[in-house]
């Protein structure tokens, strides 16, 4: 396999120099030889920001600071719940990362970062330098937004929206439900990881429980008023679970201008502020969300808890020398996808190059594309095409993107198709490699 | 939807043991490219390339970043398809014919319309440098 993999990575070479070669030629005049870059977090962002960086500018020292040896992805978790995959295709490691691109990869978090000196701290004690840091840590959720919803509730009532245990959790209990149980969601409102990601797992529950558990319902309780590619979501759930009927295995209800309150954790019933109650037998409360806690400690974000960048070259408002990219930053109306955070790295890597070599970073160019699916048979999907407007300010290209055309069931089988082989490509662009074991 | 049939429907469309797939797709698990090869492969094409200097190669090379977000994988029957035995001719006249709505598709005419044809050009030209 080894001489396969690299006359594969020869062939990727050879084709595209464009992807991996013109670093310094893109770049003519300074090298950044000496520069050291550092990228905190190993998700979608901070791993395509290290692949490239070493791609663009192959004499630059790229350092990666990742605290866990193997990643489980959020794309595809959904598909557990209707038994399509299983945890161990959702992991991916980052030895593609540092042995075929020769990136120093540190497992380890970083517990402090100091912009004026241009160091961080790891939680073993080491300290680093750098030139440039690029910073992708996710999210953290804001906990008792729902009195009574945190970490250690987190255990008996998931969220699942860090994939691993939380996701097996989850699953474990749908599975133990009694036929005829009551499997209840709560979606959180804007802006929060994966817009579709509530309803495509609603779908998947849908699909399992309609199989193995006839009689059980799920419901969606949302504090928005509408949702991403809710025509879609709601054509296909007419189609397949009754959606709309009396009698539908799927509901969805905007509670927006009636929120949660409460949680009784004894009961697993949540109640609303005009006092409606709703009981289930599997609760998945998917909370608010805001930047990873290291960029909130250092002082990245605003008051709403993401982090303000110059789209322009990624730059951190706050601190000229921290690139943030991710679900942690504010691209809106960029999606926070990890298809956006692979092109917002990509981007990110672009300027940072330019940076060093003490060059105008080349506007950047952003593209989202998420795909869900409402059956196994059954993808639609969601594109925008990004650019900066004439403010340096994050921009939809208008007469772009959009959604799947809907009503064709050969398309819909297409892209369940392309939901599938667009996220493997999505994570070898990403991580250099496809699964680990 | 009949489950178990849908099920075999999607392995048919690709859902593939991790260790078919790792043989479909060319990759392994533990890659250990030498160093000293990527030092070499870095060096020799450095040379052999043009420098891309102007601001539409730059514009380009960003843009096409983008399109390894699909396209990095093949072998698998449902991934989109690979564009590394693609001409440029032939990727340019696709992407035009993807923006005006004369080559049917699913996500590729949304996409294409997001860019001039200057660009489209570009980045096919990029991409069929093999
Ligand atoms: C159920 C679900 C389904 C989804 N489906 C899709 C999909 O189909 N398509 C899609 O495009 N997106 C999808 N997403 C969204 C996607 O998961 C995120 O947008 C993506 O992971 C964002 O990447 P990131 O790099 O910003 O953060 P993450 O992927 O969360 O990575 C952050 C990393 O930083 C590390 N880190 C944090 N703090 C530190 C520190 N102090 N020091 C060092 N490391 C640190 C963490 O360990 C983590 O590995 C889905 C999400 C969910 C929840």
């Amino acid at each position: 396999m080894a001489a396969c993999s690299r006359r594969r990575f020869l062939q990727f070479a050879a084709a595209s120099p464009a992807a991996l070669l013109s670093g310094c030629s893109l770049f003519p005049g300074k090298s950044c030889s000496k520069a050291h870059v550092v990228v905190v977090g190993g998700g979608f962002g901070g791993a395509t920001a290290a692949k490239y960086l070493r791609l663009l500018a192959p004499e630059l020292r790229v350092t990666l600071i990742e605290p866990k040896t193997s990643y489980i992805t959020c794309p595809g978790s959904n598909w557990l719940f209707a038994d399509l995959t299983d945890i161990r295709q959702l992991t991916v490691n980052y030895r593609a990362l540092s042995s075929g691109y020769d990136i120093k990869l540190i497992t380890d978090s970083v517990s402090r970062i100091d912009p004026a000196g241009r160091r961080l701290t790891l939680a073993g004690g080491q300290t680093l330098g750098y030139d440039r840091l690029v910073l992708s840590p996710g999210i953290d959720f804001h906990w008792n937004t729902l009195p009574g919803y945190d970490a250690a509730t987190a255990e008996i009532y998931p969220h699942a929206w860090q994939a691993g245990p939380q996701t097996l959790l989850l699953q474990r209990q749908i599975q133990a439900m009694p036929d005829g149980g009551m499997v209840l969601i709560s979606a959180p409102a804007e802006p929060y990881r994966c817009p579709p990601g509530p309803y495509e797992r609603a779908s998947m529950i849908a699909c399992w429980l309609q199989q193995h558990k006839p009689r059980s319902k799920v419901m969606i309780l949302d504090a928005k008023t509408g949702f991403s590619k809710q025509k879609l979501f709601e054509a296909g759930w007419a189609k397949y679970f009754g959606y709309g009927g009396g009698d539908s295995m799927l509901e969805w209800h905007s509670i927006a201008d009636n929120p949660l309150i409460e949680l009784d954790t004894a009961t697993g019933t949540l109640y609303t502020d005009f006092g409606d109650k709703f009981q289930g037998q599997v609760l998945n409360i998917i909370p608010p969300q805001q930047a990873g806690r290291i960029a909130r400690e250092s002082g990245l974000t605003d008051t709403d808890g993401w982090c303000p960048v110059n789209a322009m070259d990624s730059s951190s408002r706050f601190e000229k020398h921290i690139h943030v990219i991710g679900d942690a930053a504010r691209y809106a109306p960029i999606p926070k996808s990890a298809f956006a955070a692979n092109s917002e790295a990509k981007a990110c890597a672009l300027a940072v190059v330019s940076l060093l070599k003490q060059q105008a970073p080349p506007d950047p160019q952003w593209l989202n594309a998420c795909y869900s699916l409402i059956t196994p048979e059954h993808g639609i999907s969601v594109a925008g095409v990004y650019g900066l407007n004439a403010e340096q300010r994050v921009e939809t290209v208008k007469g772009a993107g959009g959604l799947s055309r809907g009503n064709d069931e050969r398309e819909e089988r297409l892209e369940a198709g392309y939901a599938l082989g667009v996220y493997r490509s999505l994570v070898v662009d990403s991580f250099g490699s496809a699964y680990s074991t | 939807m009949k489950s178990r049939l849908a099920r075999a429907a999607y392995r048919r469309l690709g859902g593939h043991s991790a260790a078919k797939l790792t043989r479909l797709n060319g990759y392994d698990h533990q890659p250990k490219y030498p160093r000293l090869l990527i030092k070499l492969l870095f060096a020799i094409t450095a040379g052999v390339l043009p420098a891309w200097q102007t601001q539409a190669d730059t514009t380009a090379q960003a843009i096409a970043f983008n399109c390894r977000n699909c396209h990095t994988t093949d072998g698998a029957a449902t991934a989109p398809p690979t564009l590394d035995n693609l001409s440029a001719p032939r990727i340019r006249e696709s992407l035009l014919a993807f923006k005006y709505d004369q080559k049917p598709a699913t996500i590729m005419p949304r996409i294409a319309k997001g860019y001039s044809d200057t660009e489209l050009a570009a980045v096919a030209d990029l991409l069929g440098r093999h």
